[in-house]
């Protein structure tokens, strides 16, 4: 147990009180002059107006109030916003004077920030067990979540440690090193024999009928595992040999034709293949294996190579059409059955489509049951035209199939049952007369031991002869501490892991269990669970752990060690030349889809439930369309090393068809189908439209919405925070709150005037409200909308959305820029694309680094952002240019 | 110094309250915390001027005199609308800002002062479908939510069945495993402290708290595994898998609560009741709650979130009446229980987190009156929340961002 002395009789507290007595100076005459001309009248210490107070006398920039609140003055006065525009200008020199005086001692008085110990997020987490140890490894359901910090999930300050997560963390250690020693198997049972009866299976087909028992026999008709069958009710107690009988039998094959009988063992998709059999006799014949089943596992039987696909409707295939023609040639009558269920019905320009014909407002479930009704009759049905099954007609029912119904649900499912029967009575198929499985006959190793077998490899390498060789324990224990700490271990480490090891065994552990418990000590010691731990200077494995995780969310690779061991990280061009190696690798696109997916908040899509009312076609393939449309733009922003104004107008976006089609209705986009609902494509954007970079993204304003209606202050904010790098203070208490009002009778824009006439809140809201105000043409999903919808009463209880009043989206920008809609507000970005690299780049320092840059470090981030710009760099050469600065590389 | 031996000497020797002890004492006190996160309409929930009843509040007037009910609270600097959620029982400020960081619940305050005793020192629960803000309301010191269990079967199962013996070797291993390497790590940690620079110490501080405290939770969890578990008159019930029977859950949930008070298996329960992504299996009602209550004063909406709301204020009745038929030692299990409900959203169409709905039940207060605060400066939520831990008998005056206690409300 550590002494509570050490934690208070640190010799540093003694200099750092030192610090702070030398650092209270006296205010400076211009500041105490300008202080009084020009702030006092609000912001002396009994008005304090806004929380701040200027009545000082003295300076402590020791005191992090302090020089928080004097770069908000340094702000305020440097952008004119303070003193207000009613009361008297300062002179210019004045300014000039006390903006010198404040920056240069926040330059220079402010001690510099560093990072503190930063504990593995939860990605990183998971990620570092299994990059690191080579083990399969998912957060437990039930492992707390991490608060987020400036819209982070790797923020330094937030990512605390509480008893429920280091207890997550201890029983994750026991999971992970029960796979590299797993616990003790208990013997085997006496071997049985098992009869498993055709009624004692399941069908593996979840969207057919299970169970298709005929003539008392189990009838395999779909190919591969869809169309399989389980035996049900027995499952193997211990891993071990098992004999397995089944008979077997063909019904209508092929002539000439063979088919195939799999018998399998394992969860999909992990089946292990035991034996093939042929069958192609149509009377029973029996079949035995002897083979190995883990514990817990079934026997699955499969018609491996049926000529009948199974269809999921929930995942299809590209070759799904082909599939789908070639069935329906191969069976006229099917074809004909299928034609008899549909309606023509006219679409555009004078064509017709074919349309399952159902009742109005019967559910899902009921239409299933309806076309396997009505397949039913039709096929039974003597008249049959099966000379409508044409080559024309076949295009047509395919169009038809893969078409998805309105609400972006998938009409096939409704067929895929009908399908099936139709396969039972036709052949070819396999019946299973009989199964019976005995056993366990003898052990057997499992999947368990194998993986145990390999991990112990791949870590420890080959164990030597004789078990205490004491360099080989020693190696280990090393490589071991290795792994989890991303350096090299110190000798006192490998000591004392040894010495735990040894203590083990002597109470009676065997090497396992040594090696057990010590690879759970390792996984939740601090130097595994945090990074920069290094004592008070920053050193190159730091550096190296940064940009790692940074990059790839996991721990460093081989060659990082390898720089930082032999110190040449050190070198900025050799850090570069590393950057530059992991963004071209696959774990970048971890980072891509991290930093983006929470800088402009498109994690939190799947989350919002949006108003039906707001669009008839809104499906989760818009919204997941939405995230890989900001993840794939500032991919290619990255790879391309685009300019930064790409970022507010681009030529260019990605979208898959519904996104593209039915919500931005883009031109040459194909309609949306099942086949290519989620297909991303590559389109060309004229720069001057609406859709297109970060303030034109639907996923970005869906994100500043909350599913139902718009909040113009809300999504004022996020532009103010994420690209202009001017984030507000929150708002005062005691706020008036805005009560919607759908009915018509006021626009959002009257109901906020409050927000400007009163005085108080007046200095935010005339930088939030403009930009709101002309993003509301987004609505709640990001569509773009000329006037807002009136809800009405409609008949019973029925709600009727009418055009209502125009959306209003001309607004003025503080310095008095005028903007008639998103377009000039694009404009205006690209006008001061300055600030916008500056706040970039103080987000990537902040992903990077887990801090926010303090005030000399944003100074030097913004003029690399500035550097960037003027030698007309792009995306990737500001990330390198934040990676290569001196704060990223030293705390 | 093996710990294993360490613990299992440890556990048996530990000392824990005889089961039978609720008997031959005065029944001990408890604390149910319960939010809506989606609030409840003001013009249906709050009496008029002058009354004590409302158009909600009628529907449980049946128990009138086992409740008051406030208005003009609110949690100071609690705004951020949904992001509120995480803050009902906290009073941590701003929640919707960058540098948001929650901080110690109510519930977690009290587990600490009289949950020790109990197999569970606090259950954190939850009806909800997906995830959103504010599904746990409890809160670790250090700001973290602690996840809510939301399987009333599963919760069931660890109230009131015994594993077999095999899982409970398999528990007693993993608290074991957990126990022995904790004592290993506190001794490497204390190296690394002597040399990490000042900055980094209340980290370093925070992990070995954790540590502390994690083994002082596995040591009680031990000894309790050596104990039999009540049993109940209750079948063990199955998750309703359908999200939209969100009253039915809450009832089921309800029943559960009642029966870890009654066995003394727990004296501190929350509990977040979540209508977000949800239609309700209640007549007359086909829209989405969320959606729902951004009505924007649209009567068809109204009518419909009416009916919501109504149904969830009736099972509250229902949460009332089970502890009211439920007698130990001669009182109710009631009078024993503080039942506290409410929201964080004063009104969701407009997003307020002021004026926030709420109700206090049973724990022996003088009930069956409103007690009106002033609606343009809210009262601090945290001022009731001071008088709910005096009458449970904690000293304390002090609670978040409390400045007293509340005024009006009498034990």
């Amino acid at each position: 147990m550590f002494s509570r002395l050490t934690f208070f009789a640190l010799p540093l507290l003694g200099l750092a009180s030192v610090q702070a007595a030398a650092a209270a100076e006296p205010l400076p005459k211009a500041a105490l002059t300008f202080f009084s001309d020009y702030c006092l009248d609000c912001h002396d210490r009994p008005s304090a107006k806004g929380e701040i107070n200027l009545e000082l006398a003295t300076a402590d920039w020791t005191k992090p109030g302090f020089a928080r609140l004097m770069e908000r003055v340094h702000q305020a006065v440097s952008k004119g916003e303070m003193p207000p525009k009613k009361k008297p200008r300062p002179p210019q020199a004045d300014s000039h004077a006390l903006l010198a005086w404040l920056d240069d001692s926040l330059v220079r008085k402010v001690p510099p920030h560093r990072t503190t110990f930063r504990r593995l997020s939860r990605a990183e987490y998971a990620r570092t067990i299994r990059k690191t140890l080579g083990v399969n490894f998912m957060l437990p359901p039930g492992f707390p979540e991490d608060a987020l910090s400036h819209g982070f999930d790797n923020v330094a300050e937030a990512l605390v440690l509480s008893p429920p997560l280091l207890e997550a963390y201890a029983e994750s250690a026991a999971l992970v090193a029960d796979q590299f020693f797993p616990p003790p198997k208990p013997p085997l049972p006496p071997s049985r024999l098992v009869p498993v009866t055709p009624q004692d299976m399941s069908g593996g087909d979840a969207y057919g009928p299970k169970n298709l028992i005929v003539d008392g026999r189990m009838r395999l008709a779909l190919a591969g595992y869809h169309g399989s069958t389980t035996a049900a009710k027995f499952e193997a107690k211990g891993s071990g040999i098992y004999r397995i009988k089944v008979s077997a039998s063909a019904f209508k094959p092929e002539a000439g034709q063979a088919m195939t009988l799999d018998i399998v063992s394992g969860t999909y998709p992990n089946l292990r293949k035991l034996m093939s059999f042929p069958i192609s006799l149509e009377k029973a014949q029996e079949f035995t294996v002897e083979a190995p089943i883990y514990d817990g596992h079934s026997v699955t039987l499969m018609f491996a190579d049926s000529p009948n696909k199974g269809i999921n409707a929930n995942f299809p295939t590209p070759k799904l059409p082909d599939e789908l023609r070639t069935r329906l040639a191969r069976y006229p009558r099917l074809c004909a059955a299928l034609l008899t269920l549909h309606d023509e019905v006219a679409v555009a320009d004078g064509k017709a489509e074919l349309r399952l014909r159902f009742p109005p407002g019967v559910s899902f479930e009921t239409k299933k049951v309806i076309v396997i009704k009505g397949m039913e009759e039709a096929m039974a049905r003597s008249d049959l035209d099966t000379s409508k099954a044409t080559k024309e007609n076949i295009e047509r029912l395919v169009e038809a199939i893969l078409s998805l119904d309105k609400n972006g649900a998938i009409a096939l499912g409704v067929y895929v049952d009908s399908w099936i029967r139709q396969c039972y009575s036709e052949g070819p198929c396999i019946d299973i007369h009989a199964l019976a499985i005995e056993g366990p006959l003898a052990p057997a190793e499992d999947d368990r031991d194998q993986l145990a077998r390999r991990l112990q490899l791949n870590l420890f390498g080959k164990r030597p002869a004789k078990a205490e060789d004491s360099a080989w324990l020693e190696a280990c224990v090393a490589r071991m501490l290795r792994a989890a700490y991303r350096r090299d271990a110190a000798p006192e480490e490998t000591r004392r892991l040894l010495a735990q090891v040894a203590a083990t065994r002597a109470s009676g552990g065997s090497l396992d269990d040594a090696f057990h418990l010590a690879l759970r000590t390792i996984l939740i010691s601090p130097h595994f669970l945090y990074r920069e731990t290094a004592d008070r200077s920053f050193d190159s494995y730091e550096l190296a752990s940064r940009l790692s995780y940074m990059l790839t969310q996991g721990p460093p690779d081989e060659p990082l060690r390898t720089a930082a061991a032999d110190g040449s990280l050190a070198q900025p061009d050799t850090l570069r030349s590393h950057a530059t190696r992991l963004l071209a690798s696959a774990d970048a696109a971890v980072f891509i889809d991290s930093f983006t997916s929470q800088w402009l908040g498109t994690r939190v899509l799947p989350t919002i439930m949006p108003d039906p009312s707001l669009s008839r076609f809104f499906s989760t393939s818009h919204s997941t369309g939405m995230a890989q449309e900001a993840n794939l733009f500032v991919a290619e922003m990255l790879r391309d090393n685009r300019p930064l104004t790409d970022f507010i107008k681009p030529d260019f976006t990605h979208v898959n068809p519904p996104l593209g089609n039915q919500l931005y209705k883009l031109p040459d986009i194909p309609k949306p189908d099942i086949r290519n609902r989620s297909t991303m494509m590559r389109v060309s954007l004229p720069r001057d439209g609406r859709p297109g970079g970060l303030l034109g993204m639907a996923g970005v304003m869906m994100a500043t919405a909350n599913g139902v209606d718009t909040q113009p202050v809300v999504r004022g904010k996020w532009v103010l925070e994420n690209i202009l790098g001017d984030p507000p203070p929150p708002p005062p208490a005691s706020v008036p709150a805005i009560t919607p009002d759908t009915r018509g009778a006021k626009t959002i824009r009257d109901l906020m005037k409050a927000h400007t006439s009163e005085e108080k809140c007046a200095g935010c809201h005339k930088k939030l409200d403009p930009i709101g105000f002309v993003l509301e043409n987004y609505d709640a999903i990001g569509q773009w909308r000329d006037v807002y919808p009136i809800h009405t009463a409609g008949p019973k209880g029925t709600t009727v959305i009418k055009p209502g009043p125009p959306v209003d989206a001309t607004a003025t920008m503080p310095d008095g820029t005028q903007l008639k809609d998103v377009l000039d507000l694009k404009n205006y970005v690209v006008a001061h694309i300055d600030q916008f690299a500056g706040c970039l780049a103080e987000k990537l320092f902040l992903y990077g680094t887990g801090r926010v840059p303090d005030y000399a470090e944003r100074k030097s981030l913004h003029l690399a952002a500035n550097q960037v710009l003027k030698e007309k760099g792009g995306f990737r050469d500001l990330l390198l240019a934040v990676i290569e600065s001196e704060a990223f590389r030293t705390r | 110094m093996n710990r294993r031996h360490f613990l299992r000497a440890a556990g048996a020797c530990l000392a824990l309250p005889f089961l039978g002890r609720a008997a031959e004492k005065l029944p001990p006190k408890r604390l149910v915390a319960i939010h809506v996160p989606l609030g409840m309409m003001p013009q249906f929930f709050f009496p008029m001027a002058g009354g004590t009843s409302s158009p909600y509040l009628e529907l449980i007037a049946a128990h009138r005199g086992q409740f008051t009910v406030f208005s003009g609270l609110s949690h100071p600097g609690v705004d951020g609308n949904h992001h509120a959620g995480q803050c009902f029982l906290t009073g941590a400020p701003h929640p919707g800002q960058p540098t948001f960081r929650n901080s110690l619940s109510l519930d977690q305050f009290v587990a600490e002062k009289i949950g020790l005793e109990n197999r569970f020192p606090s259950l954190a629960l939850a009806v909800k479908n997906g995830d959103h803000y504010g599904d746990s309301l409890s809160v670790s010191r250090a700001g973290v939510g602690i996840p809510a269990e939301a399987s009333p079967r599963r919760l069931y199962r660890s109230l009131f069945v015994a594993g077999t013996p095999e899982e409970k070797a398999a528990t007693m291993r993993r608290i074991e495993a957990g126990g022995s390497v904790l004592d290993l790590v506190l001794d490497k940690a204390a190296r690394l402290e002597k040399s990490v620079a000042p900055e980094d110490r209340a980290r370093l501080d925070q992990y070995f708290q954790s540590v502390r405290e994690l083994e002082g939770r596995l040591q009680r969890s031990l000894a309790w595994e050596n104990r039999p578990k009540p049993r109940v008159d209750y079948p063990e019930p199955k998750d309703i898998a359908d999200a939209n029977l969100v009253i039915e859950k809450s009832k089921l949930m309800f029943d559960l609560i009642r029966l870890a008070l009654q066995t003394d298996s727990t004296r501190v329960v929350t509990l977040s009741l979540s209508t977000f992504s949800v239609v309700p299996h209640v007549p007359g009602v086909k829209s989405e709650t969320h959606g729902l209550t951004h009505h924007g004063n649209e009567p068809e909406k109204i009518a419909e979130l009416r009916q919501i709301e109504a149904a969830q204020i009736s099972a509250l009745g229902y949460l009332i009446q089970t502890l009211r038929d439920t007698k130990e030692t001669g009182a109710s299990l009631l009078d024993q229980t503080q039942v506290l409900y409410g929201s964080c959203l004063g009104n969701a169409n407009s997003h307020s987190n002021q004026n926030l709905p709420v109700i206090l039940a049973g724990g022996g207060f003088q009930h069956g009156r409103y007690l009106a605060s002033d609606t343009t400066n809210n009262t601090p939520l945290a001022n009731l929340f001071v008088s709910m831990l005096q009458r449970l008998g904690l000293e304390t005056d002090k609670f978040a961002s409390s400045t007293g206690t509340l005024r009006g409300l009498e034990a």
